[in-house]
């Protein structure tokens, strides 16, 4: 990896939100990076931290009730987390650019399609009305709606939702950003429709040659989509490693558990019971005071209650936040 | 376990031709009827005592409004449902009660089907009052705490509310109190789509434990085809109001024959890199078509990758084409063309 020039480095990134009901703690000391052309993915159940982790970088935090701490967080030098707004602006949609789950509820839904896409085309390249409309035309044909011409007038109840979710591509298509980061983008999406949008969105980043960050909770779409993933549990980076390293040697007993849990659509009926892990995700109201898997943890040592485990080198390229090695079962020297 | 070879028993759900059909209306005060939303349209299947029928699907393909219509919670508009010997349509009065004392569902959001000014008690013990089947406040008490434990849950959590709970322990709820009438038979409508990864399992566990142990039959309708793959006896695959193909559940997942079936199979997603590398995908083209304006013939011949000129005039005949397993197709080998 050292060879890959970095373009988003976060350090030990704290998010928390004061609520009535006390201080939410949503990101504790999240570390990570991503480089050049690769596909990261950032994979956690709900409430794991990955979306906040991503939203506080992007400025996109409501402070308060929001508060961040920690940092730096460089995108090419320039630290986002005190970037000023106005510069911010600049960085987001042009450089990053953001997709959302619910593509119903990221758009307008009293604007046509065609504005609501022109309205990025002309802020983002200064061109005329109709150059605009000539270019979101290219665009809507390029993530492959068909009749292009025709949709433009549409409004947005009148697509599909992996229509919906096209156009939301298209109008990110149309600021050719450096990095993407798409949350949970195929979550409300059928497997046929996901898998289309997986396929066009690999293709598109390919052609323009930018990196993703790709956001879910489904270990089925990252295996065939992303080079590394990363896993969050509680707030904190508890495994990194390439995508084939976590699936066939993972190191952090929350991530072997997470993939044990997983039913495999190519293995017979009743063959075997699904493992589960037991208990429930933790109340990020009160994290316990060492490790945050502990208590579901078929692992666990007096050790992890005392103190959180740091993120380590395990292996090339592959780093675990665990104090215990999952081989011997006994703790790591 | 009950393997599907061994299940020669008189089938405890019979559903034949079963059709419900919604009307499109336009204006408010003086509606009028512009059209019929199919959602479901002549479906037919039995389930066997103790096998669980997984029912899979897109969005919008019905599965649902079957789950419901057999229940009774819409009025059919054609067709028969059984459930253990008393058809849902023409029941009265007391049949009815039986009915609905033996048939339970369980639905998908355990945070809206659960009544948040009731305590556990009162919504587990609901079923048990409605039914007169225990009398005695302190009687319905043990009998809730003996439901609880039977879904993990501790009694103590009797005179909680739904909002003090995760969606894992909601769901928890929500199947106790469907077992709080002693069903055969429960609907498990998306039972586990809301739910965290690491909390589907303990759900999808529970319900063969209670499988196991009670002898529960299950129509579990679901769109997560590996979850369906692990928990499923047989399975049918619907599309547009009409199953498409029904079989074994390892037949069908390692021998599909209905082109929609194939493609649905190929895009569901693999946790393990090597095989989702290597794997080749069947893509259909275009959207859906709308159920309120079906496609003539095969209602799948729009996006259908072997689709002949005639299947767009010529409906296919549900067919065996060996022992258990039923296909929607004319294409598949045998071949199957109904006389024009």
């Amino acid at each position: 990896m050292e060879n890959l020039k970095t373009l988003l480095d976060v350090n030990d990134l704290n998010v928390r939100f004061h609520t009535p009901e006390g201080i939410v703690y949503a990101v504790n000391g999240a570390t990570f990076k991503v480089y050049e052309g690769e596909t990261l993915a950032l994979v956690g159940e709900s409430g794991s931290g990955k979306s906040v982790s991503m939203m506080s970088i992007l400025g996109l935090i409501p402070l308060p009730p929001g508060e961040i701490n920690g940092g730096p967080a460089f995108y090419r030098n320039r630290n986002l987390l005190t970037l000023p707004e106005k510069d911010l602006i600049a960085v987001r949609g042009k450089e990053i650019a953001l997709i959302f789950q619910d593509p119903m509820t990221s758009l307008n839904p009293v604007l046509t399609m065609g504005r609501q896409l022109t309205e990025a085309v002309i802020k983002h390249y200064h061109v005329t009305k109709s150059e605009a409309r000539k270019k979101a035309m290219e665009f809507l044909e390029l993530v492959g709606i068909p009749e292009a011409r025709g949709r433009f007038s549409n409004y947005p109840h009148q697509f599909s939702g992996g229509m919906r979710q096209r156009v939301m591509i298209a109008m990110m298509l149309a600021l050719k950003p450096s990095l993407l980061v798409a949350d949970e983008p195929t979550t409300a999406l059928d497997v046929t429709i996901q898998a289309k949008i997986v396929d066009l969105v690999k293709d598109i980043k390919q052609k323009i040659g930018m990196s993703m960050i790709w956001i879910t909770h489904d270990l089925g779409v990252v295996a065939g989509l992303a080079d590394r993933v990363i896993v969050m549990y509680a707030g904190t980076v508890v495994e990194e490693a390439n995508v084939d390293d976590l699936y066939k040697k993972a190191k952090h007993p929350y991530t072997i558990a997470l993939l044990a849990a997983l039913p495999m659509i190519n293995s017979r009926r009743g063959a075997e019971r699904l493992k589960t892990i037991p208990g429930s995700p933790p109340n990020c109201h009160h994290l316990p005071t060492g490790c945050a898997f502990a208590p579901r943890c078929d692992f666990v040592q007096d050790q992890c209650w005392k103190c959180i485990p740091p993120l380590e080198s395990v292996a090339d390229d592959h780093f675990s936040a665990c104090w215990v090695d999952v081989k011997t079962g006994a703790l790591r020297s | 376990m009950i393997s599907s070879s061994t299940i020669q028993s008189k089938p405890l759900v019979k559903v034949e031709k079963l059709a419900k059909h919604f009307p499109v209306t336009k204006g408010t005060i003086f509606s009028k009827k512009t059209g019929i939303l199919k959602a479901v349209d002549g479906v037919s299947f039995q389930i066997s005592a103790g096998e669980t029928l997984g029912l899979v699907g897109e969005s919008g393909c019905g599965k649902s409004t079957v789950g419901r219509t057999m229940l009774g919670l819409y009025q059919a508009t054609g067709g028969s449902v059984e459930i253990g010997g008393h058809n849902i349509g023409s029941a009265t009065g007391k049949e009815k009660a039986i009915i609905r004392r033996s048939s339970q569902m369980i639905f998908q959001d355990p945070f809206s089907s659960l009544n948040p000014r009731w305590s556990v008690n009162a919504i587990v013990s609901e079923p048990i009052r409605v039914h007169k089947i225990i009398k005695g406040k302190k009687a319905r008490e043990e009998r809730v705490a003996e439901l609880l434990d039977l879904v993990g849950l501790s009694k103590r959590y009797m005179n909680r509310f739904p909002h003090e709970f995760s969606g894992g322990q909601r769901q928890r709820i929500g199947i106790a109190r469907a077992l709080a009438s002693e069903p055969q038979f429960i609907i498990c409508d998306e039972p586990i789509a809301a739910l965290d990864v690491s909390i589907q399992a303990q759900v999808v566990n529970l319900l063969e434990d209670l499988q196991k142990k009670l002898g529960i039959t299950y129509l579990f309708i679901a769109h997560d085809l590996s979850m369906v793959r692990h928990i499923c006896t047989r399975v049918a695959v619907m599309y547009l109001g009409i199953i498409m193909e029904l079989a074994d559940s390892d037949q069908l997942f390692e021998d599909p024959r209905h082109p929609y079936t194939q493609a649905l199979l190929s895009a569901v997603p693999i946790p393990d890199p090597e095989i989702a590398r290597e794997r080749e995908r069947i893509v259909l083209g275009g959207d859906v078509p709308s159920p309120i304006n079906l496609p003539g013939g095969c209602r799948f011949h729009t996006r259908c990758p072997i689709a002949r000129e005639y299947c767009s005039r010529l409906a296919p005949v549900w067919r065996e084409l060996k022992t258990g397993h039923w296909v929607y197709c004319h294409e598949v080998e045998p071949r199957f063309l109904p006389n024009e």
